[in-house]
């Protein structure tokens, strides 16, 4: 709670900070000082900062995330519709990735050294660094233009989404395949391993339950980590594929100087880290006895 | 060195090194290797395939693709020098202010740190971008202040570990000034890890330096800046794949090298994560 | 069976590890029988191989170690030839504990899941019988509150708890040998005093036998009935322990226990012994502690000694045993 009004405060701020003046703006081009005046004073920025922070807190608790600065629309309705499309677009990339990334990190480790292990790191090493706006156009080019498989944009039908969750999750999958792998490896080389192969456990229940439940506890912080930058790093995604999410919204509103926006779509981003920092560190306490008493 | 051998013995990580120095020798001979200037701007032979004069063929206003390529990795030379500078010091010095003299000014510091760690990079620079302005300048800015915070937490967490060590004690016992102890043996004891992480945080930013350019906000649309010359490609690519395809292969292979190398230090250094 | 009924009888068995720079003869062909309710104790330094070769006897060697030959006969079975029987026994009618109590449990399950565990794959019991049977050798390890403990996570225990706790459970499943692999080096002294009187107390309560690993030749001494000294994977010298004491032929033996500081005798230097061990890598032909024995003749360079008996029950690798003749205690 304290860290939410910690972060508003900081948004709102910052959000001040970016130079360009509203009223102007929203008064548009060739507007006369008063009528620009009239504009500001109807904004409400004439007012101490403190005041218009209060104003927009107050407004939040009424469900009022302002009007947006370019389309003279409440910006609530509109928020919503991109964040719920970014929501969309990010659950289905991390289910993706940590299916693919937990199955080749596990079978990585357990098969250690072997073709598959080696394998499995190159790919996982390349899909860190490729960017993930070319990643979207290669495959645009292949299954959309050459194959006529997937629809390039949009978001209505099923398929539409395919694409944009396939290009998002890539480097998350890279990244959880690297972290498990290394995470079972540790633990594989612990001594309790050790005992458990000592006291005659079959193979399948040391892996699922001795070293799986060790392992998981960092797996689950990339995890929640990787869902976070998703929500966040959407942006690029969704420019390629002309995904109407959060993130787009996000870039058009800086370009847009629409200062309401701006603030409120950092906010819900903010709010969203929040709870999955929150969710994470719950985890952390589900999973690992020791900080259970604390 | 000892640890050139180590380090030569991991095949992925000489194969890394080989793209790096490809990616330095482009952007230092770019000059001689290509035949016509970016700039140039042959409106005859536009969106041409490769071939004929042109090794990656031409964009939609005639500009050779390979003098961009070429080009662009000066661009991001330089770009990943001053990201390297402008971050890593002012990480590091964050880093050394909290281990040191730990205390309220580690907790607050490491707040701030850990929340600009849990929002995503593109983000960030977003929100950097937003305040100070579009252009190469803004995107160098976001890029840095975005590898602040690992370059802090490396930094902290070396001088945390060695300061802890017993033979510090010792030289503090023998009347060593405490600044002497941190230049002498605390920092060159760190120099591990943060040799890691600076190779990684150039590959980095080169992502994110593209990334921004190809959403328009970064480096100039027009100039030789890999992510800017995807983002011309967008409109292209039923008619033109190959202007997507080389400048997200030359970002490709050169982060690859970079992520390849760092890998290879990090195992021939023997630096565990945090 | 008879008490004096051999339970474990090992024959010439070869551990070998199989590493880039080279093959390692970590155990280089040791033979020695056990019998029911007999403690035999193994001593050596460290990379002698004993710990390797226990864990031989369970085949939990990791790689590249890979048990080259031998036999392995338990209840005239040759393990190493069935890996059925390999894998009905391990863990269940052969057991081991380790050295490090503090890392040799899984943190994140509780203790009754651990000690339960084993009891539900082997016998088929259900939780409750698993739970009981669990609570009983707890408590034959003088743990106060079983049902306590079983609830409990394994960084609540402290060192020597935790071990008794892996006794217990190692215990549990009525196994008839028990391998320690030097279960009291990493606690304290008093504690270490404790665990090896409850291992002898459970030996004489169930019958079991124990293949103790040490370094240490004090607590070979309270013990072992029978004592192994291995040196560079081989078995240098065997005899009850009374005798290894009073009476050690072999040059090795000897300076072990010469080098034992005496609190009473005038004693200036600590004695050491001169050289070093050879790398597994590359053994020297002949006998192995050749290069650092006081002894050494032109044989003892070219070929390696036998274990020969030279009194029933005491077997010596010398060339030279008569020379290192009978010694002062």
């Amino acid at each position: 709670m304290v860290v939410l009004f910690f972060t508003s405060i900081v948004i709102f701020l910052i959000i001040h900070l970016i130079p360009g003046d509203p009223a102007t703006i929203f008064a548009g081009a060739g507007a006369t000082a008063d009528q620009v005046e009239a504009v500001k004073i109807s904004m409400g920025l004439d007012k101490p900062l403190a005041t218009q922070y209060l104003t927009w807190i107050n407004g939040l608790f009424h469900g009022n995330l302002g009007t947006s600065l370019s389309s003279r629309d409440p910006i609530l309705p509109v928020l919503a519709e991109k964040l719920g499309n970014t929501l969309i677009l990010s659950l289905s990339g991390i289910i993706l990735a940590v299916l693919v990334g937990l199955s080749l990190g596990i079978v990585s480790a357990l098969k250690h050294n072997t073709l598959i292990d080696v394998l499995s790191m190159i790919v996982a090493i390349i899909g860190i660094s490729m960017p993930i706006f070319w990643i979207g156009m290669l495959l645009v080019i292949v299954f959309s233009i050459n194959l006529g498989w997937l629809p390039v944009t949009g978001n209505d039908t099923f398929l539409s989404y395919l694409l944009p969750s396939i290009t998002i999750a890539l480097n998350s999958t890279a990244v959880i395949t690297r972290m498990t792998r290394s995470s079972v490896l540790e633990v594989l080389g612990e001594d309790y391993v050790v005992t458990a192969v000592a006291k005659g456990l079959k193979k399948r229940t040391i892996n699922l339950v001795h070293v799986l439940k060790n392992a998981m506890i960092p797996i689950i912080t990339t995890i929640g980590m990787q869902f976070g930058y998703l929500m966040g790093g959407a942006v690029l995604t969704e420019t390629v594929f002309v995904y109407p999410g959060l993130g787009r919204y996000l870039v058009d509103s800086i370009g847009k100087r629409d200062y309401p926006a701006v603030q409120a779509a950092i906010l819900a981003l903010a709010v969203i880290f929040i709870v999955i920092n929150f969710l994470v560190d719950s985890a952390y306490y589900l999973l690992d006895p020791k900080l259970k008493e604390e | 060195m000892r640890l050139l051998k180590r380090l030569a013995v991991n095949k992925l990580a000489v194969i890394g090194s080989v793209f790096i120095l490809l990616f330095v020798l482009c952007a230092l001979c770019a000059p001689w290797l290509a035949r016509v200037d970016y700039g140039f701007m042959d409106l005859y032979h536009t969106l041409q395939t490769p071939g004929g004069g042109h090794l990656m063929g031409t964009d939609a206003m005639g500009r050779d693709i390979f003098s961009g390529i070429l080009y662009g990795a000066r661009t991001s030379v330089l770009i990943g020098f001053c990201v390297l500078c402008l971050g890593g010091l002012l990480g590091a010095v964050i880093g050394v202010l909290c281990g040191f003299f730990e205390g309220k000014l580690d907790l607050m510091l490491m707040r701030v740190i850990d929340t600009m760690m849990a929002f995503p990079t593109i983000l960030l620079a977003l929100l950097v971008i937003a305040i100070i302005g579009p252009g190469l300048k803004g995107a160098v800015a976001a890029a840095s202040i975005a590898q602040i915070p690992r370059f802090a937490r490396i930094v902290r967490s070396s001088v945390l570990k060695t300061k802890k060590m017993e033979y510090i004690d010792a030289y503090y016992v023998l009347g060593q000034s405490k600044a002497n102890i941190l230049f002498k043996h605390i920092l060159p004891n760190g120099i591990a890890p943060i040799i890691v992480q600076a190779t990684l945080t150039f590959g980095e930013s080169i992502l994110i330096i593209s990334g921004l350019g190809f959403l328009g906000i970064g480096a100039d649309p027009m100039s030789a800046e890999w992510g800017a010359m995807l983002s011309n490609a967008r409109t292209y690519l039923i008619t033109a794949p190959h202007l997507a395809i080389f400048p997200g292969l030359a970002i490709a292979l050169t982060v690859l090298g970079f992520n390849l190398l760092g890998d290879g230090l990090r195992d021939a250094l023997d630096v565990k994560e945090n | 069976m008879a008490a004096t009924d051999k339970i474990l009888e090992v024959r010439e068995l070869k551990t070998f590890f199989f590493t880039k720079k080279g093959v390692a003869k970590a155990v280089n062909g040791i033979s020695f029988d056990l019998r029911q309710g007999e403690i035999l104790g193994i001593i050596g330094e460290s990379g002698s191989g004993k710990s390797v070769a226990v864990k031989s006897l369970l085949q939990i060697v990791a790689k590249p170690g890979k048990i080259v030959s031998g036999e392995i006969l338990f209840k005239g079975q040759n393990l190493l030839k069935d890996a059925k029987a390999m894998d009905k026994a391990r863990g269940r009618d052969i057991t081991m504990i380790f050295q490090e109590p503090m890392t040799s449990l899984n943190p994140v399950l509780t203790i009754g899941r651990q000690m339960t565990e084993g009891l539900i794959q082997h016998f088929h019991a259900s939780k409750k019988e698993a739970a009981e049977i669990a609570c009983h050798y707890l408590s034959l390890v003088k743990i106060h509150n079983p049902q306590d403990i079983l609830a409990r996570y394994p960084h609540h225990l402290s060192g020597g708890m935790r071990q008794r706790v892996m006794i217990a459970m190692a215990l549990s499943t009525k196994s008839s040998i028990l391998l320690a692999d030097e279960p009291t080096t990493a606690l304290d002294v008093t504690i270490q005093q404790q665990i090896i009187y409850l291992l002898k107390e459970l030996r004489e309560q169930l019958r079991t036998s124990i293949v103790f690993i040490t370094h240490d030749m004090g607590v070979i001494n309270e013990i072992a009935d029978h004592t192994a000294v291995m040196y560079c994977g081989r078995i240098q010298e065997y005899a009850a322990t009374y005798d290894i004491m009073k009476n050690p032929r072999h040059p090795y033996t000897q300076a072990l226990l010469e080098a034992i500081p005496s609190i009473d005798a005038d004693q200036e230097v600590l004695r050491t012994i001169p050289g070093f061990v050879p790398s597994l890598l590359s053994l020297p032909p002949g006998c192995s502690f050749s290069n650092r024995c006081r002894y050494c003749r032109q044989i003892c360079t070219e070929r390696e000694p036998d274990l020969t008996e030279i009194v029933p029950g005491h077997q010596v690798r010398c060339w030279n045993y008569a020379a290192a003749g009978p010694q002062e205690g």
